[in-house]
């Protein structure tokens, strides 16, 4: 028949067996449901409130702390959005020292797990059983009472090299102090960065057109230093080393960082790099022995044989588990009111303690950690689908 | 019958012989190397071999030289591992034994823990007998090598259990513990004989004796038995009533007994309560909207309108017979529930008045120490399982749409429109600085961050076949994974109080933590079965499909069972986290392991005295040694799984 007819679709199904008529319906249904369980928390939420006097505003932002935070220059005058401001860059503070340090400590961990040494591997296989089973606020305690407690006073500290100070309430390395010019210094770095990118660049292309090997980055890096060192005696010398000095009680000059700071990301780079180790393990162990066993047929040594064959393809399947576990580090910092460490939570319970609003206050907690978990979880998936081999 | 030139006759086996067991070949192995061969190629076979071994070995050798000597010389320096486990003085763990095991539950009721542990420990036992029977049919059946389990695996399996149980008896001060705990060795012994012998029919009601368990060990603890036994001879009835139905039920009137089994739902419902609910219902739902609440709404009218439904759900069911069937068995199952479950009543109450369980007991708000641990794991596992599953299948994806592009956009606009919507409904209070570079009102940008959350959500929506479910799971699970269990549970401690209208009297500390718990494992549990759930490859969904089977029973009969096998090990990961977690209730003030040794440590006697670090070490060895225990568990059900994959 080449006359064309229409086909006439099925006849629907009556409405209470049609399937997109029942998906309409139960979704209708789960919002007003939805709505009225939310006006019904929200009107007992008013009610209760009013009944006890709680204001529902965000003004409590506005007024006086009336509590003080150790290690830096907050004090009782200040507004509690400067605590919760100061909070915030601790918990920063934490996370962005603790974080790169666990994913070092995990890989070569995870990396002498596999060793074919007995000892090693069994040493380290004690090591990540025994931590990853103990919960991250133990390994907080038991960092911060038999390690960091245990250290001298300030003045009787330890002083390994004459550059560091060892205590039990502060702990300080050298630092960079500033003198005239530093800024100008500052900027003729910058320069300098751009002007050895362009090197290496250059240099880059040239090695592709001419086939000699490149060589950028004694190329780039000889650039920057020489530009550095000649900028730093043109202007006089604008940065010095700074030593820590123990100053009766106190500690001057170097870089001081407060000591359960230290006991805080000592413990959870510790907790986190066990995870990350067992990680490592296993995506190490994902690739497939042939892979190895080819490296070893072209002559790899053992070194060449993980840098170049096997990591690669570990790290790629690693990448989203470790960042998870960069997720799980930024949420433990939550246990530091164990060691009244000044991080958002601890500074939080401080301010409900002090008589401001419990709502709110732990309204903003909630929403500052999902700020962070959503930001990371957000390049997971960046880097989730990046990495992702197409498949069906 | 036929030869195969091999000079043996090959028969074929008749359907009920057994088949013959096939035992995989194994890979040959070399000669056992000597132990100085083992040595040198282990620790000393090339020159960074060798360094590693000397390195690693002066640094293990010089904690144990170091305490020796500090020892010897009396003097106890930080992190001296054998020194200080010579000399310590355990009387504080001595002294407060019982509060680390259950904390303040009462005195005189201490046989409940120990009974209902017994029945606890007999209830595993039967379980893992009945496991280790179905494991053997199942090999038996497809011919593989039946597992043999000799005393000495177990005790390799379980030492840190073991090991842990030891330490607990070795700080007792009297022998009834060990006597105790040799009762619950022989109990546990004698489950696993009795769960072997069972045969076949009982042994598929393997939930039913977990469920059983349970209950037995909730009755005797709060000392409450009527409720429970009510609801579990319900679960029963109801169980083997559409197990058991006989076919002939689909010629007796579906109607008939629709209705007959939808009044006693709501009869039981007046029962145990809802009749005020069902009365004030048609009343509060009104309020909420604002309508005049001088509307009178009969409970007689509720229950004709509900009866109405019911029966014509039935008029509509006799359009297919299949569905009429499993509507009368459903009947029937609904009459037993409730024949049963008033039966249960009448039993608990006769064991309430009649017997000493009744008398005395603690509800859990009482109970402490291990105890708590121990019981807000498992709930949060037990009950929060379904819940978790439900937010999984309602976050799958079913299609395969989703624009990054089209997905900034959205955000793009979200933002905006979310930024303004919110500066004028909450003015422009509590400026902030968000990069230290221009004031922003807080509200506009919090409105800015949700505005571009929720527009990001509504392309990416389109993947799934009902967006509203997806929206409401994925801000549920999003939310509570993103924030760190402590907020949680101040949020619980503080906040959800607040929430219930004036009336109702607020849970106490230990419901709220376990409702705090239950759902942030809800929201993990989630996303590990969203895991298992895109594992499941599609070409089984389409099979399913093709075979005519409607939606429901290929999520039931086809990529459950597959991705909840594929994701066991992923909820035992789950489960110790959730258990380590545990630690966490300290924060709340609620009697778990943590807050016994501040106690412990409070005390009179033992203050003054450094034994923080006694305590604190007795505690993490708990948490390890159950966790190695679950972790050891883990790993053995993976290697077992993959296993069986490979083989099949």
């Amino acid at each position: 028949m080449t006359a064309t007819t229409t086909v006439r679709s099925s006849p629907r199904p009556a409405p209470w067996r049609d399937v997109r008529v029942l998906r309409f319906v139960a979704q209708l249904t789960a919002l007003i449901v939805t709505y009225l369980v939310v006006r019904f928390l929200w009107s007992n939420f008013v009610a209760n409130t009013d009944e006890k006097n709680i204001d529902r505003d965000f003004g409590f932002l506005e007024q006086p702390a009336n509590f003080n935070i150790q290690g830096s220059s907050f004090d009782r005058s200040n507004s509690v959005r400067e605590a919760i401001g100061v909070g915030i860059k601790n918990t920063f503070a934490s996370v962005i020292v603790g974080a790169p340090l666990a994913l070092v400590l995990g890989t070569l961990i995870g990396i002498a797990r596999l060793s074919k040494n007995w000892l090693l591997a069994k040493i380290s296989a004690v090591f990540v059983e025994l931590v990853r089973n103990t919960p991250p606020l133990i390994v907080i305690f038991v960092v911060n009472f038999a390690l960091v407690l245990r250290l001298p006073v300030v003045a009787d500290a330890w002083t390994p090299g004459g550059v560091f100070v060892v205590s039990n309430f502060r702990l300080a390395g050298p630092s960079i102090a500033t003198h005239a010019n530093a800024g100008l210094f500052n900027i003729v770095l910058v320069l300098a960065g751009l002007v050895a990118l362009a090197v290496a660049v250059f240099r880059t292309r040239f090695s592709d057109r001419t086939g000699e090997p490149h060589r950028r980055v004694l190329w780039a890096g000889g650039t920057f230093l020489a530009i550095s060192a000649v900028a730093y005696v043109a202007l006089g010398g604008p940065h010095s080393v700074s030593l820590p000095r123990i100053d009766g009680r106190k500690v001057s000059g170097g870089f001081g960082t407060l000591a359960p700071y230290v006991a805080l990301t000592g413990a959870l780079t510790v907790y986190t790099a066990s995870h990350i180790a067992e990680i490592v393990r296993g995506s190490i162990l994902a690739v497939p022995g042939g892979q190895s066993e080819a490296a070893e047929a072209v002559a790899l040594n053992g070194f060449q044989r993980y840098r170049y064959v096997v990591l690669p393809q570990a790290f790629r399947i690693a990448i989203p588990p470790v960042i998870n576990q960069f997720l799980n580090y930024t949420k433990n910092t939550s246990l530091a009111l164990a060691v009244a460490y000044a991080e958002i939570t601890f500074i939080m319970v401080t301010v409900i303690g002090n008589g401001q609003p419990a709502t709110q206050n732990i309204v903003v907690l909630m929403g500052t950690y999902l700020l962070f978990s959503l930001s990371i979880s957000v390049l997971l998936n960046i880097v989730n689908r990046r990495l992702q081999l197409v498949g069906r | 019958m036929s030869d195969l030139g091999t000079g043996l006759s090959v028969q074929p086996p008749g359907l009920d012989a057994p088949m013959p067991v096939v035992i995989p070949p194994s890979r040959p192995t070399g000669p056992k190397p000597t132990p100085l061969e083992w040595v040198k190629t282990n620790l000393f076979s090339g020159i960074g071999n060798s360094l590693t071994t000397v390195v690693v070995g002066l640094f293990v050798a010089q904690i144990f030289i170091i305490n020796l000597l500090e020892l010897t010389r009396g003097n106890l320096t930080w992190g001296m591992l054998s020194g200080w486990l010579i000399s310590n003085d355990y009387e504080i763990l001595r002294d407060n034994l019982r509060l680390w095991m259950v904390g303040n539950y009462p005195r005189d009721e201490l046989w409940r823990p120990v009974v209902a542990g017994w029945l606890a420990v007999a209830t595993i036992g039967v379980v893992s007998g009945v496991l280790f029977r179905n494991a053997q049919q199942t090999a038996m059946q497809a011919g593989t090598e039946q597992s043999t389990s000799r005393p000495t695996d177990m005790i390799r399996r379980f030492w840190p259990l073991l090991l842990l149980i030891g330490i607990f008896l070795s700080l007792t001060r009297t022998i009834t513990p060990l006597l105790i705990t040799i009762a619950g060795v022989a109990l546990l012994m004698g489950g696993r004989l009795a769960g072997k012998a069972l045969p076949a029919p009982i042994r598929a009601y393997l939930w039913f004796m977990v469920l059983f368990g349970l209950g037995g060990y909730m009755a005797i603890m709060t000392g409450e038995p009527t409720m429970i036994l009510a609801v579990l001879s319900a679960a029963l009835a109801w169980s083997l009533a559409l197990r058991f139905a006989p076919a002939e039920l689909a010629a007796i009137p579906r109607t008939v007994l629709t209705l007959v089994g939808g009044i006693i739902v709501i009869r039981l419902g007046q029962l145990v309560g809802f009749g005020r609910f069902i009365e004030d219902l048609p009343r509060d739902v009104l309020d909420i909207f604002g309508a005049s609440t001088g509307l009178a709404i009969h409970p007689m009218a509720v229950l004709v309108i509900s009866v109405g439904i019911l029966a014509a759900v039935t008029a509509q069911a006799y359009r297919s017979a299949a569905t009429g069937a499993s509507l009368a068995r459903f009947s029937l199952g609904l009459i037993a529930a409730g024949v049963a479950f008033l039966v249960g009543r009448y039993f608990g109450d006769l064991l309430n008045t009649r017997t000493e369980i009744g008398v005395g007991g603690a509800g859990w708000d009482d109970w402490g120490g291990l105890h708590l641990n121990l019981l807000v794991a498992v709930v949060g596992i037990v009950v929060a399982f379904p819940f978790g599953l439900l937010l999984a299948l309602g976050r799958r994806a079913t299609k395969d749409r989703s624009d990054p592009r089209s997905t900034t956009l959205f955000a793009i606009g979200g933002a905006v429109v979310g930024a303004i919507v919110v500066t004028i409904f909450f003015g422009t209070a509590a400026a902030v600085r968000p990069l230290g570079l221009i004031d922003l009102p807080f509200p506009t940008v919090v409105g800015a961050i949700a505005g571009a959350a929720l527009g990001a959500a509504i392309p990416l929506s389109r993947q799934s076949s009902l967006p509203v479910f997806w929206g409401i799971s994925v801000t549920l699970i999003e939310f509570i994974r993103g924030v760190p269990l402590i907020t949680l549970l101040f949020f619980g401690d503080k906040m959800l109080r607040f929430l219930f209208p004036k009336g109702w009297e607020p849970p106490s500390t230990v419901s709220r933590a376990m409702i705090v718990v239950t759902m942030f494992s809800a929201a993990y549990i989630a996303e590990i079965v969203r895991g298992g759930l895109q594992a499941v490859s599609k070409g089984q969904i389409e099979a399913a499909q093709a075979v005519g089977l409607p939606a429901p029973k290929v999520l039931r009969l086809i990529v459950l069972p597959q991705a909840l096998r594929a994701v066991i090990p992923a909820m035992v990961g789950q489960a110790i986290s959730l258990w380590k977690d545990t630690s966490l209730l300290s924060f709340i003030s609620l009697l778990e392991i943590l807050k016994v040794s501040e106690i412990a440590n409070a005390q009179p006697d033992f203050r003054g005295s450094s034994l923080s670090d006694l305590t604190l070490v007795f505690v993490a060895v708990i948490f390890a040694l159950i966790s190695l225990t679950m972790s050891k568990e883990s790993q053995r059900l993976e290697t077992k799984l993959s296993v069986g994959r490979a083989q099949r």
